[in-house]
């Protein structure tokens, strides 16, 4: 895995759960406690075990971290900036997910991001995949933050290996203000 | 609606002028960029061109650059064709100066054309930004663990004095003149403690650490900050003290430190005391300025000090120096 994911699992880690909690789950995986190389290429058992060696040590499923994971991505003022650039709202920031991956490889060549396929359905969309199951979850948690954002009020959960984006409301709340000229709108 | 209209319905960034330059139609992104400009004239000034004759001439160019007279350091590119009826219609774009242009004009994602790039660009800036951040950040982190390493190669970790490295490179730097604008004259200390052995075996090793740092602490307040301090090993320290050649300045400077050394601290809840044997040799004095010379001259010292009674300090002869 990417330098960059593992840096990203390290970050969430020490600033939300605290130094201890990341020490401890990067001995157990067998990780350097400094942390990760940003553009390191790592295996990928690494990162699975540094996953479920964290949830365990949270008492969560690894589903459930994941999840928090990438909502936490989504929500840095960097990331959160680019991932509004796919879109003026939430539909049209839906319907480019599928530029994800291209988007991944523009930011750091080398970096996998999952291949999604949108398609809309009924009250919002399906958003279908091969890639492994957590990374559906990671995608899960940053499509709630995304939603938050774009002000529109969405249930989104993994079913049948893809997943699912209904969306009752629209117009659910304000959606942060966001320019793309000016990375101080909406930063804080 | 028509092919032609069609055809500028498509591109916000045109213009449409008469052969007189009268502005017949801009796009809405243009018009954002060239303010209520009514001709040619008003809203460009073509640059790398003569500045007169027919806006015709512009159709001859593979690309043209206009300078926006809205905001001068904004240039816009693009093509220009003819027209029949002597007009011309241009398609411009923004260039390498769209974030500038972004951030001037305020311009939002709907300014732009959808097969537009621009979006594109503006996220690869972005995520340049965040990516060179990021990477400097770990480069930072990097950089405080070198100099972290650094520094605990050439200290000791106990008393925070350089180390024999630290000593070794610092006395090469005083030679080389690097250190101290005169490499001819200081002079070289080297200190051993009086009675430590039987503090450090009556009260043990922790007491006989507190008394090297009280020690070292010491030495810090009463030299000077362009002496180098340095403990290389037990209860040895070794002084380089720059400019220092007159024996008598140096052999007051030495009953300074035996004073500093002998004051009593209180470790462990007990009062503890020990003294110093101080050995000195100047460089002025020696054949050689070189470290093995000069050490030996002072050690030479050193036992001379300790063979009067400890508790005092004895400087190389000139004619010792001479003789060894």
């Amino acid at each position: 895995m990417h330098g960059l994911v593992n840096r990203a699992i390290e970050e969430f880690a020490r600033v939300t759960y605290g130094e201890p909690v990341w020490a401890t789950a990067a001995a157990v995986a067998g990780v350097d406690p400094r942390g990760f190389e940003l553009m390191g290429d790592y295996e990928d058992r690494v990162t699975a075990c540094l996953l479920s060696s964290l949830a365990a040590r949270l008492g969560r499923s690894t589903e459930e971290f994941a999840e928090d994971l990438g909502a936490w991505v989504a929500q840095r003022p960097s990331v959160r900036r680019l991932l509004r650039f796919a879109g003026s709202d939430f539909a049209a920031f839906m319907m480019t997910l599928e530029e994800l991956r291209g988007r991944g490889q523009l930011v750091a060549p080398g970096l996998e991001l999952p291949a999604l396929a949108v398609t809309v359905t009924g009250q919002g969309w399906r958003v279908a995949s091969d890639c492994h199951v957590l990374w559906l979850h990671a995608v899960t948690g940053m499509l709630h933050a995304m939603a938050d954002d774009y002000g529109v009020l969405a249930v989104i959960e993994v079913a049948d290996s893809g997943i699912l984006v209904d969306v009752p409301v629209v117009d659910f709340n304000e959606a942060r203000p966001f320019s793309i000229s000016d990375p101080a709108v909406g930063a804080a | 609606m028509t092919l032609a209209e069609a055809t500028l319905a498509l591109m916000p960034m045109h213009l449409q002028v008469d052969a007189a330059g009268q502005i017949l139609s801009a796009g809405p992104t243009l018009r954002r960029l060239v303010g209520d400009a009514a001709t040619f004239e008003e809203a460009f000034e073509v640059v790398g061109q003569t500045p007169t004759g027919p806006l015709l001439r512009l159709a001859h160019a593979e690309r043209v650059f206009l300078r926006t007279r809205t905001q001068p350091a904004q240039i816009l590119r693009g093509r220009a064709v003819a027209l029949p009826d002597g007009g011309l219609v241009l398609n411009l774009g923004l260039g390498i100066g769209l974030v500038e242009a972004i951030r001037g004009f305020g311009l939002t994602d709907r300014d732009f054309a959808p097969a537009d790039l621009a979006m594109e660009f503006l996220f690869l800036h972005e995520a340049n930004s965040a990516m060179t951040q990021e990477l400097s950040r770990a480069n930072r982190r990097l950089e405080d663990a070198r100099s972290r390493a650094e520094a605990e190669a050439f200290t000791d970790p106990l008393t925070g004095l350089y180390n024999r490295r630290g000593l070794h490179l610092s006395f090469e730097a005083l030679r080389q003149g690097t250190l101290h604008a005169d490499p001819q004259h200081f002079a070289l200390l080297v200190m051993d403690l009086d009675h430590f052995k039987t503090l450090n075996d009556s009260q043990g090793h922790a007491a006989g650490d507190a008394m090297l740092r009280h020690v070292a602490d010491g030495l810090r307040a009463i030299t000077r900050g362009i002496d180098t301090l340095s403990r290389i090993g037990g209860d040895e320290f070794v002084l380089l003290l720059p400019g220092l050649c007159d024996p008598a300045v140096l052999e007051a400077m030495g009953r300074r430190i035996i004073a500093q050394v002998e004051r009593p601290v209180e470790i462990g809840g007990e009062m503890c005391r020990v003294s110093a044997s101080l050995g000195a040799a100047i460089s002025s004095r020696c054949r050689r300025i070189d470290w093995d010379c000069m050490a030996a001259e002072a050690d030479g010292a050193l036992y001379a000090a300790k063979h009067a009674g400890r508790g005092c300090i004895r400087i190389a002869a000139a004619d010792e120096a001479e003789g060894s």
